[in-house]
């Protein structure tokens, strides 16, 4: 088996790189593929609690590169999908506890047991963030419709590129219907044409994220859920499919009547 | 473009939005300061000065992405002749 | 013998408890003698000499807040066991724990040691022997000593009691809602969409190979 490493990074935090590793994750699981997610974040681990794992934790990513356990004891199974695995974050160490070669070398090694890896970075563009593309084959940059968000995702777009990992792909989360509609927030293609990367994906604001954060659980698990269903459509789409974005942004009818009667 | 223009189109915040990340995103990736930006622009102005008239109030001098490439695009008006 | 006894040293004042005299007797004492000493104990530390005496969970907290009433929050208050003399105490803070905390502690070698404050997530506090917590230990945060762990707060993080082997270990807390509990080689997590609405103090211990968690009766 060959797998691809896929880091998911911002540069901006709180934007919704961990929300994402978990659910892409557990999407591509339920596709059958044998998914391991890394959560690269060393002394600020969240992905355990995401996926309501943290209490089944022995062994972290810092044990594996110490020797301290095999790489197989440190992965954690999903309690709900056989394929996912999650190697959880050291908590009390700090991020120079590893390196890009080990990193390296770890993504290597799980390459050869899984379908898929999924590093969930931490913000920032210092060491931790270094540590997290070490050895990936493709970036995804999520960001959020919103300045700040934009402009690091630019930053680290650049910063990808010079590390050799072309073409990165945008996710862009939260984006809100109805102020795309009122031309309060920047829609798809705004985001799109500045950013100047492929769009892989659009999760729409969705509060049953909170909700299912809460409960520790993926959204990707609720067949209703519309974020869920943003989760899936890019798992699928990262397995080849063809599947067109989902129409989240269609104009309100009161935006076409204006055009209409020449308003704006 | 100032707020109140955007406004007055009817349009709500995102233009406003997209436009200052499109400025500030050019002195990221280019690494120039408005401050730099404005001397380089003087300095060009100097030279080209030196071989054609120009009108100086009314150059434009813009950089932008266009697909893969940054570009400057500049306009330097010629003085009419009297 | 009195019933507390009060000795000044280099690294600070030990407070010798008679344990022949009853347990209200002592506590009486020592409120009396905090009153007298007024600010006398400010920014040195407090070390309680409890010997060999086997002191319950209840008894240990009411001691200590009695001198959290009189002291300022910069006055530490250590745990003294029998085989700390007089020359040991001088040569303390010896055995400091590999990952040290922001928390101030001091380690006796063969003996308890008590730390103040909440151990909060992305902490550790590790000790060779018994180990008393004066505060909440928070999820994220991990407690590891090499025999037991007492908590006087809430335990929502990781602890392990016994750590080098040590089966007889025991956890105990006046709210115990752990992350996980290790004692000696045994891993135990609280169940699947446990609702712990216990609000009394537990105490966790192997038996027949297995972790148990039980009320405490005082």
């Amino acid at each position: 088996m060959k797998g691809k490493a896929i880091v998911i990074t911002s540069g901006k935090g709180g934007v919704g790189k961990t929300t994402t590793t978990a659910n892409l994750g557990t999407a591509l699981a339920m596709l059958d593929k044998k998914v391991c997610l890394i959560d690269a974040d060393i002394g600020l681990r969240n992905l355990d609690v995401v996926l309501g794992l943290e209490n089944r934790i022995v062994y972290d990513l810092i044990d594996v590169v110490e020797e301290n356990c095999r790489l197989e004891q440190a992965m954690i199974k999903d309690k709900r999908n056989p394929n996912l695995f999650l190697l959880p974050a050291a908590q009390t160490r700090d991020k120079d506890a590893v390196s890009e070669e080990q990193m390296k070398s770890l993504i290597n090694e799980l390459k050869e047991k899984m379908d898929y890896i999924l590093v969930d970075s931490p913000a920032g563009i210092e060491q931790g963030f270094r540590n997290a593309i070490a050895g990936v084959d493709l970036g995804l940059i999520v960001a959020t419709p919103e300045v700040s968000s934009v402009r690091d995702a630019d930053r680290i777009i650049g910063l990808l590129e010079a590390e050799g990992l072309n073409d990165p792909q945008l996710l862009i989360n939260r984006l809100r219907r109805d102020m795309v509609g009122r031309g309060d927030m920047m829609n798809i293609d705004d985001i799109v044409e500045i950013l100047a990367i492929e769009i892989l994906g659009v999760i729409p604001e969705d509060e049953n994220i909170v909700i299912s954060t809460n409960k520790g659980e993926p959204i990707v698990l609720k067949d209703k859920a519309y974020s869920g269903k943003a989760f899936n459509n890019i798992a699928k789409r990262l397995e080849g499919q063809d599947i067109p974005l989902m129409t989240i942004e269609k104009e309100s009818l009161f935006n076409k009547v204006k055009r209409i009667v020449g308003l704006s | 473009m100032s707020d109140d223009k955007a406004e007055s189109r009817g349009e709500g915040s995102k233009n406003i939005a997209k436009e200052r990340l499109q400025f500030i995103l050019v002195q990221d990736r280019i690494k120039l300061s408005p401050q730099q930006m404005e001397e380089m622009k003087a300095e060009l102005l100097d030279v080209i000065k030196k071989y054609i008239d120009v009108d100086d109030n009314d150059i434009e001098m813009d950089i932008s992405r266009e697909e893969e490439m940054m570009a400057m695009i500049a306009n330097f008006p010629l003085k009419k002749r009297d | 013998m009195e019933t507390i006894n009060t000795k000044m040293t280099a690294k600070g004042v030990i407070i010798d408890f008679d344990w022949e005299h009853n347990f209200e007797a002592i506590k009486n004492s020592l409120k009396d003698h905090f009153e007298e000493a007024g600010s006398f104990y400010e920014g040195t530390d407090l070390y309680f000499k409890v010997g060999t005496k086997e002191l319950e969970l209840n008894n240990f907290k009411e001691l200590f807040e009695i001198a959290e009433n009189y002291l300022s929050s910069e006055t530490g208050i250590y745990l003294v066991g029998q085989e700390d003399n007089k020359e040991r105490l001088n040569s303390s803070k010896e055995s400091q724990p590999k990952r040290e905390p922001i928390i101030e502690e001091v380690s006796f070698k063969g003996d308890t040691v008590l730390v103040k404050g909440t151990i909060r997530s992305g902490q550790a506090v590790e000790h060779p022997h018994n180990l008393v917590i004066m505060g909440d230990v928070n999820p994220g945060a991990e407690v590891k000593a090499g025999g037991d762990i007492i908590v006087f707060g809430r335990l929502m993080g990781l602890v392990h009691a016994g750590a080098g082997g040590k089966k007889d270990a025991q956890v105990a807390a006046l709210r115990l809602t752990p992350t996980q509990i290790r004692i000696a080689n045994k891993i135990s997590r609280p169940p699947e969409d446990s609702n712990d609405q216990i609000f009394s103090p537990e105490k966790a211990f192997i038996k027949e190979e297995r972790i148990i968690v039980e009320e405490i009766d005082f």
